[in-house]
Order: C-alpha cells, then structure tokens, then sequence
C-alpha cells in the first residue's frame, strides 16, 4: 500500500517543482530585454517508481531534471560569420562617406567648381590683355584652387590617421574581449567540472562572441567543458586553457592587420587603402596642374620665365612673385609684347580641353577629377549595396535565432498560470491528506 | 516560427526605420530639388552633372566672349563709317582745290579745311573701345595714329598685328586691328596720300594742282575703295560672330535642359512618391500601436 507519508511526499516533490518552474518563469521575463539572454526552461521527468507487490508500478512523483537553456548554436555562429561582413562593408562605407564629404561634390564650392573658375579668369584675361585687375583675378582664383586642393589632400590625410587609430582601437577591443573572455572559460570550467551547466555564463560568453564578430572574422571552438577557443587567420587567440604562449612563456599578441579577412578591422584597412590611393592620387593631380600651367607660362619666355604654381609634392601654391607683381603674369608672348597680346593667356585657357598626361591615363583635367568622385562614389555604393544585403540577412538569421531563445512574455504569462494552478492542485492534495490523517489520528478509534 | 514580443518589436522598428530613411530621402530631394546631392546616390549620373555643369560654365564664357568681340567689331564698322564719310568729303574738297582759277587764298581755305577733316580722321582711327584702341595692332594701349601737316597721317609699323578671340572649342576668330589693315603702307598708303593732297593744296605750281584732280583723286578713290572693303570684311565678321552667338546660346538652352532632366526633381511626382511614403508609414505607425500594445496580461484577472 501507498503510505499516506510517502504521498505527502510525492505532492511536496510537485509543489516542490512547480515552484521552482515558475521561479525560472520570473527569470525569464525579468530578463525578457537582456541582451544575449538565452530563455530557460526546467526539465521535469517522473521519478523513479517501485514496485507495489501484485499492483504493478507504483510513481513516486516529479524529479528536476535540470535547468536548460534554449539556444540554437549552428544559427548563432552563422550571424558572428554575417556580423563580421556586415561590419566590414558598414565601416567602409562610413569612411567612405567622410571621403565623400571632403570632396563635397556636386556642388558650388567644391574642386570642380573651382578649376572652371580659375580656367574662367584665364578667358578673361585672354580677352582683357592690358588689365591689371585681370590678372588679379587669375591669381585670386588660382590661389583659391591651389586652397581647395591642399585642403583636399590635408582632409584626406588626417582621415587616414582617423582610420587608423580606428583600427589600433579595434585591436584594443579585441584584446580585451579575448581577455573577458579567458576569464569566462575559467569560471565555466569551474562550474561544468561539478556536472552543471552554467546558463547564464555561457550567455555572456556567447555575447563576447558576438561583440567579437563585428571586429573581426574568426572561428571558434567548444571543448566539453563549454570552454571557448578563439582562432583568427588560421592562428589561436585564445585556447581552452588560456591565452598561447611564446617559448619565453609570455602571451602572444596577433597581428590582426594581417590575420582579418573580414570585420570592422578588414573594413578599416580596406578604406585606408582606397584613402591612400586617392591621396597619391590627389598628390598627382596638383603636380600635373602645376606642371601644364608652369610650362604654358613659362613655355619660349626668354626673358626670366617664371612658373605660376610651386608644387611642393603634389600641394600647390601660387609663386609668391606673382602675388607679390601681378604683372609678372604673362598674358602674351613676352614681357616685352604689346600690351593686346592676349595669346599666352589663350594658350592657358585652352589646357582645360587638352589632354594632360597623368602617368599613362590622357585625359583632361576636368575628365580626370570626375572619374576621381565617380569612382570614390562606386566603391560607396557598393559598400552601401553590400550594407543593405548583409543586414536583411542578419536580420532574418537573427528572427531565426530569437524563435529559438527569445523570451515570449505571453507564453511566460501562461506558464505563469499553468504552474500556479499546479501549485494550487498539489496544495490541494496535500489538504486532502492532512484530512485522511486527522481521520485517521483524531476520530478513529478512542 | 515562434514568434515573440521582441520579435514583433524588432520588426516593427526596422520597417518603421526603412520608412523614415525613405521619407527623408524624399524630404531631401523636394527641399533641395535635386535628385542627387552625392555622388554614391548614382555615380554614373553625378559624372554627367557634372560634366554637363563644366561645359554649360565653358559655353557661359564663350558667351562672354563672343558678346565682346561683337561689341568691339561694331565699335571698328562704326569707326570706319565715319572714316569713310570724311574721305568722301576730302575727295570732294579735292576736286573742289583742283580747279584751276582758285585764288591761293581760297586753295588755301579749301587746304585748312582738309587738314581739319585729316584731324577728325585721326580720331575716328583713335576710337578706344572700353580703354583699347581698336585700330592699334596689339598695342592696345598707346595712341596709334598721329598728324602732322609735314608728315601726314602716321602709325607706329609695330601695330601691324591683328587680335585672336576663342569663340568656341578650339575655334578663333580674328579681329581686324592692326593700323596696316586700315591705313595702308607707310610708303604709299592713307598717311602718305593726304600729306601729297595737302602739299599739293599748298603748293602754286600749276603741275602740283593738276596732281590733284589726276593721280591723287584716283589714289583717294582707291582707299575708299579699300576702306569700304575692310569695312564688308569686318561685317563679315559680326554676321560670323552673330550666328556664333545663337548657335552658342541654343546649345546654352540644350546643355541647361539636359541638366535639369537629369538633376532636377519631377515636383508632382516626388509629391506623389512623398505622400504614397507618408501614408505608408503612418499606416505602419497605427498598425504598430495595434499590434505591440496588447498582451495575455490584459485579458487575465
């Protein structure tokens, strides 16, 4: 016979149960916005019945399992993987567009702008060979071009500096997740070596992880302690154990300029190399200005030629000779030309539809800057296309992930209930008991 | 798919997001009334404003140019107008001087007359046009023609350049304005005929007098000839500038209609797009408030 004894225990090991189900319920929706938080749920199974001789098996109750944590692995190390494209093309096309807005084109003020100006007084000048006002015009406005050009040139360089103190910083980041990280395993072996499995530890790990996903691209490895190890390019970052060491027993810090294939550092690098590109470029462009404009001044003057623009490594200024004499400009053949001799002038003016040399490319001035902005703008675009892919697919990857492990208030709700109402029936068995026993203690017999 | 509330919310959020970033694109493009103001909104168009932008500002100041030069071109037919109303008048003066029985006195009267109507040349010859002597070569900028009763009507033989304006591409013109042009050789030309005519006014010797009505009228008619020919030259060049002029402003028209097509917005249309975008995102903002709001919790008591 079932003793009353061991039913009271049955439905104490129920309420038991219900209440810790419904305490893992109130985990869950207090932590219903965090972050990385991994809903859990606890495993109830029946426990272990006996044998009641000549009836059969008798159940003894409910049993805790354990208390699992619901995570869908294979789509969370597909988002880091996704995450890391995402952040590559998202930190290209956000240096990118600074490097747009430093050309600031179309527009009124922008270098375009500022070379048909300048090839504008040189037209007026042509035409109005004897005025002095003429060419101080010529000089005003090539001051201002050789100004827009070095301003150019001086954006484009600190954004490099920019880019790579991102990149330094990005590194930064990295260590020291590896380092959170290092202490995360340490806590988790702690505590899987006793059997148990560390819920919200291995939340936060998978967390860092995903921090670590938008600086870089790398893979990981679980060992059956849930301990985490770090590989980046083929090389680990982290073991199970701790960080690798070097022969001298000291830790051995990655260079992840070289390792990244992808993440915001590959993206960084990607970008400072297109700035570099388009600074030579840049560079090149002022010296080939320089040099067409210096030779068709200077180009069969006998008489103290004088150039126009100095080009100090591709930055421009105009000769402080002509600031200071405006006369010395040249508007016709020679000094000693009639003053109506507006052909050298002419010539000048006419470098804006000639085709200039710039290292192997023909084309003219205006053509060459244009191509610059409408590929800065292609590559721009495609970083921005790339941005828009990637987090439609980090988006559904990251729909898929929460069905999985994302808190549902109203099934928490429900839960809530359900178990209540369990609670309250296991009570309510215990009360039936304790009558069976006041029967049987206080009214039989005596 | 088990779908929960921050799904929901997620959701909501990115469409309401890509709702918004569409009505600001739109926002941008009425207050600006540009289609595109980088170039990453669509390189290959931005290449073509700005191309199109840099040929419309060249096409501006061939524009400049050409209106100059005509202005200039006028100033010399002008000029030469009156050049030739005053050879007109010594040619009759001469005629007048080569009869025979004048007194010395009224040859004299007839000579005065002459010189003052060479003087009146001489500065029709100086006429500046904003500061430029127009008839100086390229020395713009010193008196060309000078008259003195010994030596007549004289140049500088350095002025013997004309003037190249850029009307186009790699297209000049070349203004008449070298002294040569107008007033001949040194040796024979203009200068040298009316100091002859003025001598001859001068002189008693009946051979001089019959110079008069002889070779010099035929030499005079000879350089009224030739001024009236300069003057269909330089004509020819206003109507050459003038249809220059219009063939520059139609393709001004041309190149500004090209831009605006590609860098102006279509107002009905963005409005259109705009208010299709705004009730999309309101729609999107109620259904939000619908749909977000209620949980299990309200309906439990």
């Amino acid at each position: 016979m079932a003793g009353i004894f061991n039913t009271l225990n049955t439905t104490n090991k129920g309420m038991n149960a219900q209440q810790t189900a419904l305490h893992t319920t109130a985990h869950n929706i207090s932590n219903a916005n965090t972050e990385g938080y991994s809903r859990q749920r606890v495993e109830l199974k029946a426990d272990l019945a006996y044998t009641y001789g000549g009836v059969g098996q008798l159940g003894t109750g409910v049993k805790m399992d354990s208390v699992i944590r619901l995570v869908d692995e294979f789509t969370g190390k597909q988002i880091r993987q996704e995450t890391a494209t995402l952040s590559q093309f998202g930190t290209k096309s956000e240096v990118l567009e600074q490097l747009e807005t430093i050309f600031n084109e179309p527009s009124d003020t922008g270098l375009n702008f500022n070379i048909g100006e300048m090839f504008k007084s040189y037209q007026e000048l042509a035409k109005n060979p004897e005025s002095l006002s003429s060419r101080t015009i010529v000089i005003e406005k090539s001051r201002t071009f050789a100004d827009t050009l070095n301003q150019i040139q001086s954006q484009i360089d600190s954004l490099i500096g920019e880019t790579d103190y991102q990149i330094d910083k990005q590194i930064l980041d990295f260590n020291s997740i590896i380092d959170n990280l290092d202490t995360l395993n340490r806590q988790i072996f702690n505590i899987s070596v006793k059997g148990h499995t560390p819920n919200d530890l291995l939340d936060q790990r998978d967390k860092l992880l995903m921090e670590m996903s938008s600086i870089t691209d790398f893979k990981v490895e679980i060992d059956k302690y849930n301990r985490v190890s770090v590989i980046v390019g083929g090389e680990a970052a982290l073991n199970h154990e701790g960080k690798p060491l070097n022969a001298d027993g000291d830790p051995i810090t990655l260079d992840l300029r070289i390792l990244s294939t992808k993440g915001a550092i590959k993206g960084y690098l990607d970008s400072k190399e297109v700035l570099v590109d388009q600074l030579k470029e840049m560079k090149d462009y002022g010296a080939a200005v320089a040099a067409a404009f210096n030779k068709a001044h200077t180009d069969g003057v006998t008489d103290d030629p004088i150039a126009i623009f100095i080009s100090d490594e591709g930055r421009l200024s105009v000769n402080p000779d002509l600031i200071e004499d405006n006369s010395k400009l040249l508007a016709g053949e020679n000094a000693a030309s009639p003053a109506g001799d507006g052909s050298r002038a002419a010539a000048i003016a006419a470098i804006r539809n000639t085709p200039i040399d710039f290292g192997g490319e023909s084309t003219t001035l205006e053509n060459k800057y244009n191509s610059m902005i409408t590929r800065v703008g292609i590559s721009k675009e495609h970083a921005d296309n790339m941005v828009k892919n990637q987090e439609a697919l980090v988006g559904q990857l990251e729909m898929r992930k929460e069905s999985t492990t994302g808190v549902s208030i109203d099934e928490e709700v429900s839960n809530l209930v359900k178990y209540q109402k369990a609670f309250e029936a296991n009570a309510r068995v215990m009360a039936v008991l304790t009558e069976m026993l006041d029967v049987l203690i206080n009214r039989t017999g005596v | 798919m088990r779908i929960t509330n921050k799904t929901l919310a997620t959701n909501f959020l990115n469409n309401l997001n890509r709702n918004l970033t569409q009505m600001s694109k739109y926002q941008n493009q009425l207050s600006s009334g540009k289609v595109v103001t980088r170039a990453s909104d669509d390189p290959m168009l931005v290449s073509k404003i700005m191309d199109l932008r840099n040929n419309i500002g060249m096409n501006t100041q061939y524009n400049s140019n050409i209106s100059d030069t005509i202005g200039w071109v006028e100033t010399q037919d002008g000029a030469l107008n009156g050049a030739t109303a005053i050879l007109q008048r010594v040619r009759e003066l001469i005629i007048y001087g080569a009869n025979g029985t004048l007194s010395a006195s009224d040859r004299a009267a007839i000579k005065d007359e002459v010189v003052q109507n060479v003087e009146g040349l001489r500065d029709i010859l100086n006429t500046n046009f904003d500061g430029r002597y127009i008839f100086a070569g390229q020395n713009t900028k010193t008196i060309p023609f000078k008259f003195t009763e010994a030596e007549g009507l004289t140049y500088d033989p350095a002025n013997d350049k004309n003037i190249m304006r850029e009307i186009g591409q790699g297209i000049n013109v070349e203004i008449i304005t070298s002294s040569k042009e107008v007033a001949g050789d040194a040796a024979d030309g203009l200068g040298a005929l009316l100091k002859n005519v003025i001598s001859s006014l001068n002189s008693t010797d009946p051979a001089e007098i019959e110079k008069l009505s002889g070779e010099l009228l035929g030499k005079l008619d000879e350089k009224i000839e030739s001024m009236l020919s300069l003057r269909s030259r330089i004509g020819a060049i206003n109507n050459r500038l003038e249809a220059s002029k219009s063939r520059n402003e139609t393709e001004n028209l041309n190149l500004n209609t090209l831009l605006s097509q590609r860098e102006d917005i279509d107002i009905a249309e963005k409005f259109m797009e705009y208010n299709v975008m705004s009730t999309v995102y309101q729609a999107s903002l109620a259904a939000g408030s619908k749909i977000l709001q209620p949980s299990l919790l309200d309906y439990l008591r």
